[in-house]
């Protein structure tokens, strides 16, 4: 099991290199840079801003670097390599090594990536979560009644409302819920900023719980087929015929059984809520750190790209590494496979 | 049994999931106080609040707030003085001194003296700041040395700290020492310029000059602007809360020279969905909401908002712009074609929903400078006759023609497609439409090479009033504008070349308004329209002028002490 777990998380790191690198080769054949403003910049100005931010170097490799040092008479082959090297993307991959994701563009230096995602990260998270929370409180039991009571109008509901909620997008569903709730109730849209530094904050709420509606739908679609497949396998008759009762049932052989494949979403869903409520930012002016990556990748952030998509995409592998765990809990037969 | 349980459990959530919204948004009113805060609606939140490096309006509209440079202007557009009282120049125009007001201070009762101001110029052409609008200040001796002082030419070029320490270091000094600005007593600044230029005092109002306090900058390191008590200002309010990406808020400066404020406070709220900043303000949070050209119609068709509605024009003018140096555009003839067959009128009042003026010449109305003219007026049969006359002799035999416009904003290919379908009705020409990524425009934008063939949105929006900068920055042969798309004619620039060093008023203007018309009569590109900003303002603000430097909101640059509000 230990080893497992080591195992999966060691492969982490290969997964991070490649999505590096192809982040990386995307980014730079998007055209313009960073610098590439309204008002152009004097060319001294453009050349240290690239000096400082290392916009001097070659993308992949240098090789002038390494001709450099032959002729300066270097012959150990390490220093050669680290010439050779002295690249964008490999003094980049030193610094994630390092933690220190190098400073963002749009600050002009001002600020280093990490401490924007230590600021702001928290932000979408919080929202994250609550849409999680949020999904699984609703989608699950709306999933399991319309189910267990199949065609009558308790299911029909269900069906509308989650059709309704994977086909309207956050955008149209956050500003409808906005502009209803300010019209009708007289209260203004925009939060204090203060609102969102509270741990538990109510401020949360609202966005959390329209972030998760796609999932809240996706989630009770999925539980209801799979209560509805397990509900006519032979072992839940073979319970019946031996007289168990209604409750045993459903939670000991039907839910038990049925909520293998929630289950499986549930970790890549819990990461797409987190890292993706960047619409829902901008509608409710949260802080997050959605919103700031959406606008890097305008103004070609290229250290702030970089940084939030490892970010993420750690952030996805770990939830992956998680369901993975969660499955061999729920199922023996997994566990013992391994 | 358990059925029921389930669907009862699942109602009682959603009872308690609904009760939680209300308190959410109760707590949104309740912060208002008994002061007098101006809330104004901002969609786009600052990168830098740096005076050396900022270059957006939406950065400058507090950077303006929280400080004030030597000169400013009034709302008649003339420029009067700020921290400087008075200013001369020497006979041959080329040392400019400026004497400050007596008993200057910031808004915490230090001292403010003509050191601060200094520095502030000397800050600027550091290339450490490389700010984006150093150039600005090319004018005065040794700015434009000390800027390139850390560019090494040979190969293997060291970094800006390896360069401080070496012979290179030495040529940074040397230019920082010969920077021509003085501090020659504590009320007494002396610049020596390049050239005479007159227009100098107007350019002493820009952000670049407002006086951050070194030892602050120092302190607070390359965040120091983040944190207000940093940011000590000498402007009529000063900055005291500074939520990224959310609110930034002001008090009034006791101490400002000129009195207090009528305002208490005034807070910029950040919100980019203009949806529901519109919202905010029916509810009462805001009292100024910048509206999206697509919220007009609606918002006009309201009785109650369309009354609120204020509406001024900003000094900004937008043109189609196409590449000179490509075909067809070389042609002039194909150019007033394309001048004559666009209806600048239906284009403002219908496609941009009335955010915009026809105009047919560069600068804008009421400026100093601006020319009134009928040249390549709206005219299908004109349009039609200059196709015919030109080297192609119709439609038929013109190269294919792109049209690129940006696609950041979905508003454009609305614009962009009714643009084609005029040429096509009117011209018969076909165009090719090209959105593309904003950042990978301009970057296309930077040389004639790769310079769009043909462009929906060019122009230009103003630093400072003064032709100078409508005119000799943007269109001399050597202006990086100019030169991106290939626009040279050295009739104009020797016309506003003597004109930026003349020294009589009278003169200069009537130079600058020759100019104008050579490059109306060169149709360079169609002018087409001088943006108009729509703002809802609450009937409770008073006391403000608008005026077209006010990018932001009305009443931004000169109404400061003046602007009011009457409690709710």
């Amino acid at each position: 099991m230990f080893g497992f777990v080591i195992r999966r998380l060691f492969w982490i790191v290969p997964v991070i290199i490649v999505v590096a690198a192809v982040t990386f080769f995307l980014m730079f054949q998007a055209p313009g840079g960073p610098f590439d403003l309204e008002k152009p910049m004097p060319a001294a100005a453009q050349a240290t801003l690239n000096e400082r931010f290392g916009l001097d170097k070659p993308v992949w490799i240098n090789l002038n670097e390494l001709q450099d040092r032959w002729d300066d008479g270097t012959r150990n082959p390490f220093l050669l390599a680290g010439g050779y090297l002295d690249t964008q993307f490999f003094n980049y991959l030193r610094g994630v090594l390092t933690l220190d994701f190098g400073p963002t563009y749009e600050s002009r230096g001002s600020e280093t990536v990490q401490e924007v995602i230590v600021r702001q990260f928290p932000i979408s998270l919080r929202i994250g979560l609550v849409g999680v929370v949020f999904a699984l409180i609703v989608g699950l039991p709306l999933g399991i009644i319309s189910a267990l009571r199949q065609n009558t109008w308790v299911d029909y509901i269900s069906l509308g409302v989650s059709t309704l909620g994977i086909s309207v997008p956050t955008f149209v569903s956050g500003l409808l819920l906005l502009i209803f709730l300010s019209q009708t109730f007289g209260v203004s849209p925009i939060k204090r900023p203060e609102a969102w530094q509270g741990l538990f904050s109510t401020a949360y709420l609202l966005p959390g719980m329209i972030l998760g509606l796609g999932t809240t739908a996706f989630i009770a679609r999925l539980t209801r087929s799979s209560v509805l497949e397990v509900k006519r396998q032979d072992f839940v008759r073979t319970a019946r015929a031996k007289g168990v009762g209604e409750r045993p049932v459903v939670l000991r052989h039907i839910l038990r059984n049925a909520l293998l494949p929630v289950v499986t979403i549930i970790g890549p869903a819990s990461a797409d809520l987190i890292t993706g409520s960047i619409i829902i930012e901008t509608i409710f002016n949260a802080p997050g750190l959605g919103k700031t990556f959406v606008d890097a990748i305008g103004k070609r952030d290229y250290s702030l790209i970089m940084g939030v998509t490892i970010f993420y995409a750690v952030l996805i592998a770990l939830a992956n590494v998680l369901v993975d765990l969660a499955y061999g809990f729920l199922d023996p037969r997994i566990r013992t496979r391994r | 049994m358990i059925r029921l349980t389930g669907f009862k459990a699942l109602i009682m959530g959603v009872l308690a999931l609904l009760t939680l919204i209300g308190p959410v948004f109760a707590t949104a009113n309740a912060a208002q106080g008994e002061e007098k805060i101006l809330r104004v609606h901002q969609s786009e939140p600052p990168d830098v609040v740096d005076p050396q490096k900022s270059s957006f309006s939406s950065e400058i509209a507090i950077l303006a707030l929280n400080y004030e440079g030597l000169t400013r202007q009034n709302d008649q557009l003339e420029t009067v003085g700020a921290a400087a009282e008075s200013w001369e120049f020497n006979e041959d125009g080329t040392v400019q001194t400026f004497h400050h007001r007596d008993g200057l201070t910031y808004s915490d009762g230090s001292p403010l003296t003509a050191e601060n101001f200094r520095y502030a110029v000397e800050r600027t052409c550091d290339p450490n700041t490389a700010g984006q609008y150093q150039s600005i200040l090319f004018d005065i001796v040794g700015c434009e040395d000390f800027a390139n002082s850390l560019t090494v030419e040979e190969e293997g070029a060291a970094t800006p700290a390896e360069a401080s320490a070496s012979p290179a270091g030495d040529a940074y000094e040397t230019a920082k020492a010969n920077l021509g600005v003085k501090a020659i007593d504590d009320q007494t600044l002396e610049i020596t310029l390049n050239q005479p230029a007159p227009y100098f005092p107007t350019v002493a109002s820009l952000w670049v000059f407002y006086p951050a306090k070194q030892e602050l900058i120092e302190q607070g390191g390359e965040n120091w602007w983040k944190d207000p008590s940093l940011q000590i200002g000498n402007g009529v309010f000063q900055m005291t809360q500074y939520e990224e990406e959310q609110l930034v808020g002001f008090t009034a400066n006791e101490n400002y020279w000129g009195g207090r404020a009528a305002l208490d406070g005034i807070e910029y709220v950040y919100q980019g969905e203009s949806a529901v900043a519109l919202e905010a303000y029916r509810a009462g949070d805001l009292d100024m909401v910048d509206l999206d050209p697509t919220q007009l119609p609606a918002v006009e068709a309201d009785p109650e908002l369309a009354d609120q509605l204020v509406s001024y024009p900003v000094a900004a003018t937008f043109t189609l712009s196409f590449n000179l140096t490509q075909e067809p555009f070389t042609d002039k003839k194909v150019r007033e074609a394309f001048g004559y067959a666009f209806d600048r009128e239906t284009y403002c009042a219908i496609i941009r929903s009335g955010d915009c003026t026809p105009t047919l010449s560069w600068i804008p109305p009421g400026l100093p400078g601006s020319i009134e003219t009928d040249a390549y007026a709206f005219d299908p049969e004109a349009a039609k006759a200059a196709l015919a006359e030109s080297s192609y002799g119709g439609p038929e035999r013109l190269p294919e023609i792109q049209l690129f416009y940006s696609s950041d904003d979905a508003a454009n290919t609305a614009r962009a497609e009714w643009v084609a379908g005029q040429y096509r009705e009117i011209l018969g020409v076909e165009l090719t439409l090209v959105p593309t990524e904003s950042t990978a425009l301009v970057a296309l934008r930077k040389e004639a090479s790769t310079f769009p063939q043909m462009l929906l949105v060019g122009g230009w929006i103003q630093d400072y009033p003064d032709p100078q900068n409508w005119l000799s920055v943007y269109w001399k042969c050597e202006a990086t504008f100019a030169k991106r798309f290939g626009y040279c004619n050295p009739e104009f620039d020797a016309l506003v070349e003597q004109a930026d060093a003349e020294q009589d008023e009278a003169t200069r203007m009537e130079l600058y308004e020759q100019a104008g018309q050579i490059l109306v009569d060169d149709a360079p590109g169609p002018f087409l329209y001088n943006l108009s900003n729509k703002m809802l303002v609450d009937p409770s603000v008073t006391g403000y002028t608008a005026t077209v430097l006010d990018f932001e909101w009305p009443g931004q640059f000169t109404s400061q002490l003046t602007i009011d509000k009457t409690a709710p």
